[in-house]
């Protein structure tokens, strides 16, 4: 009788904590993001309804994995220059995380770290691959922070979320980059109160190539040899083509 | 008007780039150079990955010296023998080349190479003709002051300098397969601009670049020829420098841009014809004096970038 009531209990706590994460949805418009030739990134609604929390962190990142970079130093005690090969791990190649106010102020630090959400968390994560002596390990951190925000790949903003409290909804306008390259991203929003993350959802956005940019990079990876040719060609052709427009304007 | 590459995984501005285009063809029409040493930099700039901006860069100097070299061609400014013997120099020196950068990499501290290298050449070089043109306009114009009788005295001294200068050749002037080349006027062994493709060939691999910047000078000052031929000659030999190249990047490493290099060469081609039309009017040591300002200017930049400290640590592989 005590393990039939038991297994109902935790049947009922089961399908409350699943109801309780249905009542967030998010969802991004557009959901597919098509490259073509004049393709300068775009501009992805986030929203999303059944929202009971006063706060909401919006999450955007794509598959975990390398970045292979060059780190740069004194060669000689004189010269800048790049000195060696430095390689994070564990890093997505896009990661940008936005929030109705100070991330510290909503949700503690060691809540951030254990949910994976914002720079902390990934600071905790990432190793890093180096033969560079003394390495520090913060210093290399906020630089490839750093490297990744000047190219528009990572971001983390405060108060950029905006919350309708009667109609239970969030909305958020991201400016996606065009430096994101093709491939599936993940969009996570978190609702929070008193400290506690009490409410989840997501959903994702695929990044593809359509059209000649598709036809372009197929041939270039694919038919290396034609590929060359023709851009041989193209470039003898339009050479000797301008040279001849040059000499029907009769200058010579 | 923005318009994305599908290789550098950029979008860029349409007018810019055909812009730079231009601007890097009027300097090929007018000097003989490539433009490598400028457009890669520039490329960077605009946020082209480094190894996308060197590759693509080959491929639109296909087409600005292609453009180029008819324009030259028609002038009757290409000397061809010259030039074919430079390119068999050029391509032995550049497999050289690439076998030292292999061995450098392999034993470390090739990047610090490559930049000390390319910063004493381009100074050398750019200040060596700054100095040549500055004395060879100071003295036409003293020339230009002096009486009848005053000048062909100094006529005079200046052929008798000429012959002593030619007695100096000896052994240059000994050595087998001599040639004659008629469009530049000058006999060489074909021994002397082999060679000197072979080292021109060899710098150019280790620096990446094309090498006009450097074979204009070799022209000029080692093998005595005309400067309107050096230029047409120079981009004959480019162009074949630059198909190789472009094949082998596109077909080894995947980092040839089609659409960035016809934006590119869009601009170049019509620039490389201007170019060469504004080069007429111009005198030799003023166009020299013009490139070496330039060289100047390049070395300058790397120079600062070299003691200042970069304001990002961290950096994409490959490029200088």
């Amino acid at each position: 009788m005590m393990i039939k009531a038991a297994m109902v209990l935790i049947a009922l706590l089961v399908v409350c904590s699943f109801g309780r994460a249905w009542a967030l949805t998010v969802e991004a418009n557009p959901e597919k993001i098509p490259i073509t030739i004049g393709y300068h990134g775009t501009t992805i609604t986030i929203r999303g309804k059944g929202l009971n929390a006063p706060d909401i962190i919006i999450q955007i990142h794509s598959k975990l994995g390398e970045e292979h970079l060059k780190y740069k130093g004194k060669a000689g005690g004189i010269f800048w220059m790049k000195l060696g090969n430095i390689v994070f791990e564990d890093v997505p190649k896009v990661y940008l995380v936005y929030s109705t106010r100070d991330m510290h102020n909503i949700l503690p630090q060691e809540a951030c770290r254990q949910l994976s959400i914002g720079y902390d968390a990934l600071r905790d994560k990432v190793r890093i691959k180096t033969k560079m002596k003394d390495l520090d390990r913060d210093k290399w951190i906020l630089e490839f922070l750093k490297f990744m925000e000047e190219d528009q790949l990572y971001d983390e903003e405060d108060g950029v979320v905006h919350i309708d409290k009667e109609n239970h909804t969030f909305s958020i306008e991201v400016n996606w980059p065009f430096e994101a390259p093709p491939g599936d991203y993940q969009v996570q929003a978190f609702a929070v109160e008193n400290g506690q993350v009490i409410d989840k959802a997501q959903t994702s956005i695929k990044v593809e190539r359509v059209g000649l940019i598709r036809q372009l990079t197929h041939m270039a990876f694919e038919k290396p040899a034609l590929y060359g040719i023709i851009a041989l060609v193209v470039a003898i052709v339009a050479g000797f083509g301008v040279g001849m427009v040059f000499k029907g304007g009769g200058s010579h | 008007m923005y318009i994305y590459l599908p290789i550098a995984l950029t979008s860029v501005n349409l007018l810019l780039v055909v812009g730079l285009g231009l601007l890097v063809g009027l300097l090929s029409g007018l000097f003989g150079v490539g433009g490598g040493f400028l457009m890669t930099p520039l490329l960077m700039m605009i946020g082209i990955p480094p190894t996308v901006a060197a590759a693509t860069d080959a491929n639109q100097i296909v087409a600005a010296s292609a453009s180029g070299t008819l324009a030259h061609w028609r002038l009757g400014n290409v000397d061809f023998k010259m030039g074919l013997l430079l390119l068999v120099g050029g391509f032995v020196g550049g497999a050289l080349g690439v076998h030292v950068i292999k061995v450098l990499r392999a034993t470390g501290g090739a990047d610090f190479l490559i930049k000390i290298t390319y910063v004493i050449m381009l100074g050398v070089v750019g200040a060596f003709m700054f100095f040549e043109s500055l004395h060879a306009i100071k003295k036409q114009r003293a020339v230009a002051l002096l009486s009848e009788e005053e000048r062909m005295e100094a006529e005079r001294k200046a052929r008798k300098k000429a012959r002593a200068k030619v007695k100096k050749k000896g052994i240059i002037a000994s050595l087998p397969f001599q040639i004659y080349f008629e469009k530049s006027g000058v006999s060489h062994s074909a021994i002397l601009p082999v060679g000197l493709g072979i080292f021109v060939g060899v710098l150019a691999a280790i620096m990446g670049v094309g090498g006009g910047f450097l074979m204009v000078p070799v022209m000029i000052y080692l093998l005595r020829m005309p400067m309107h031929v050096v230029v047409g000659t120079s981009l004959f030999q480019i162009m074949f420098t630059c198909v190789e190249v472009t094949f082998l990047q596109a077909y080894q490493n995947h980092t040839v841009d089609i659409i960035l290099a016809i934006l590119l060469l869009l601009g170049s081609t019509i620039g490389a014809q201007v170019g060469t039309k504004l080069g007429k009017k111009l005198h030799g040591d003023q166009l020299k004096i013009l490139l070496a300002m330039i060289v100047l200017g390049v070395t300058l930049k790397m120079i600062l970038g070299l003691v200042l400290e970069p304001s990002l640590l961290l950096a994409h592989g490959g490029g200088h």
